[in-house]
């Protein structure tokens, strides 16, 4: 479904991934997971389309998206949740929610997929009215996944969702995305919480100074001793 | 008593007048945080465009409006366009000094084309409206009474509508905004149009109350400045604020200082609030960077 082909992006004249290489099928939860400034969060704004230059192909179902600019991906299906939210802090509950089905296809079910929204998350309901900016951290990221799924995406990338969240919202988090993958969502998640993400997705990447140095299914790599010795601190 | 309410009255309404002037100005550093210095050139062009179709086609210049508003929303796409989003992503100055630049560039224009004279349009209600002992004059009234309806128009637009809350979103925060698949670099040219057009609602409003000439809108952009200021930085109900306390200061001090004193208080009253109140009155902490009200 997503396909990245041989990408080298860059900040700049500084190079930070090389000649990444990656697929998520449709339906599928992948992690990618690696060391802080591995280069993670670079590719995820390269996926959505922001601020970096870069070479090779990014596909969806087969279509290359890198023409189109950021605004462009998400009615075609590619949404991203970057990392500490983003949320419009100074906008309500629901008027965030609105905001998710801005793009034309999105906005023409936006009443049905709010009820879905609210049916699956039930505190965005209970809090509506609610100012983002005034909500704790792990109801804001149910707010910025809730929004991100207002836009109907196909692929929704996740960029570290359980960032300095309480454990109970972690739990949750986890919860939702595997509800998120019943439902026939594609998910890329890019996560520090490596024990949780590769127990919860099919397949893992990682990523070390922009480059992939493993891939596997998650439970495989949880076994792996060189990824336990760096990232698990066994 | 009944000379200073005649004052009051007068210099509210007078300051709803600028304050329709200033809205655009400020919607425009509220969503794209940039000052337009060429916006009382706009207002200048606006004029002689209502003026022309005031003489030329004998229409009075408040039906004027329906060409001059989109007309003005055009030509705000195409000076964003070609010279405004260019410079958009370069040091700020950039943005200052070209808009400087097509300022003077305007009124070098207006003044090879339309001479230094001021023109004018025949009164077009010709008396004033008496209430007791205060005397309102129906032009500066229905000024006052256009732009209320535009700054709650314009309110409800941007609480309301799709188009309003992704030009609040694009405000609080542009990459957020994009990622959620709104054009943001459309919503920026909607809102200088936008803006502009706003403008050209002014200058026919203004037209039978002012003349024009090719440096009219040095003194009315000025006062623009002040009443965005005054009003708070990006604040659409703040620069009726401004405007209304701008109008009520100038008609003050010309009646009891001197005529000629009416601008320098009311640039001690903006001195004042700056120092006081450096947000302006209905202005937000760090609206410089925040941008738009909430």
């Amino acid at each position: 479904m997503l396909e990245v082909r041989h990408l080298n992006a860059f900040y700049g004249p500084v190079q930070v991934l090389h000649d990444v290489s990656l697929s998520v099928a449709a339906g599928e939860i992948v992690a990618l997971v690696g060391a802080n400034a591995a280069g993670k969060s670079t590719l995820m704004f390269t996926l959505a389309g922001l601020r970096t230059t870069h070479t090779g192909e990014i596909l969806l179902d087969g279509v290359a998206i890198d023409p189109f600019a950021a605004y462009e991906r998400p009615s075609r299906g590619l949404v991203l949740v970057p990392e500490r939210r983003r949320l419009f802090p100074f906008m309500n509950v629901l008027e965030n929610l609105e905001v998710g089905a801005y793009c034309p296809a999105a906005r023409s079910v936006a009443r049905k997929t709010l009820d879905e929204v609210f049916e699956l998350l039930p505190v965005l309901a209970e809090r509506r009215k609610q100012v983002a900016g005034s909500m704790s951290g792990g109801e804001q990221q149910m707010l910025a996944i809730g929004r991100a799924l207002m836009a109907k995406p196909r692929v929704l990338l996740l960029d570290e969702p359980t960032e300095g969240l309480a454990p109970i919202y972690v739990k949750l988090l986890f919860d939702l995305i595997v509800n998120l993958r019943v439902k026939g969502l594609t998910v890329l998640i890019v996560e520090q919480n490596v024990h949780h993400v590769l127990h919860t997705a099919d397949r893992a990447y990682v990523l070390e100074n922009g480059h992939i140095v493993m891939e596997g299914k998650g439970s495989a790599l949880l076994n792996d001793e060189r990824l336990k010795t760096a990232y698990l601190g066994l | 008593m009944s000379t200073l309410g005649q004052l009051v009255i007068s210099g509210i309404l007078i300051g709803g007048i600028y304050a329709l002037m200033s809205i655009g100005l400020t919607l425009i550093f509220g969503v794209l945080r940039i000052v337009n210095f060429a916006h009382g050139e706009f207002l200048m062009v606006a004029m002689y465009g209502a003026w022309a179709i005031t003489r030329l086609l004998g229409l009075n210049p408040y039906v004027a409006a329906v060409a001059i508003v989109p007309a003005m929303f055009l030509f705000g796409a195409i000076v964003y366009r070609m010279i405004i989003n260019p410079a958009l992503d370069k040091p700020h100055l950039v943005v200052v000094f070209a808009t400087m630049a097509l300022s003077i560039f305007m009124q070098n224009v207006a003044l090879m084309m339309m001479t230094a004279d001021l023109m004018d349009v025949p009164p077009i209600f010709g008396r004033s409206i008496t209430i007791g002992p205060i005397y309102i004059k129906v032009e500066l009234l229905l000024g006052f009474i256009i732009t209320i309806l535009c700054t709650v128009a314009l309110q409800w637009m941007i609480k309301t509508t799709y188009l309003g809350k992704a030009i609040r979103a694009t405000v609080q925060d542009g990459e957020a905004a994009m990622l959620m698949g709104i054009p943001v670099p459309r919503i920026f040219l909607i809102t200088f149009a936008g803006g502009s057009a706003l403008v050209g609602l002014a200058a026919c409003v203004m037209m039978p109350l002012f003349s024009v000439f090719p440096t009219v809108g040095l003194n009315f952009v000025l006062i623009a400045f002040v009443i965005v200021v005054l009003g708070g930085m990006g604040s659409i109900e703040g620069a009726l604020l401004g405007g209304i306390c701008v109008g009520v200061v100038q008609s003050l001090s010309s009646y009891y200082v001197a005529p000629a004193f009416g601008q320098m208080f009311f640039f001690v009253l903006f001195l004042f609030v700056m120092i006081f109140r450096p947000n302006g009155l209905l202005g937000q902490k760090g609206a410089a960077t925040i941008g738009m009200n909430e």
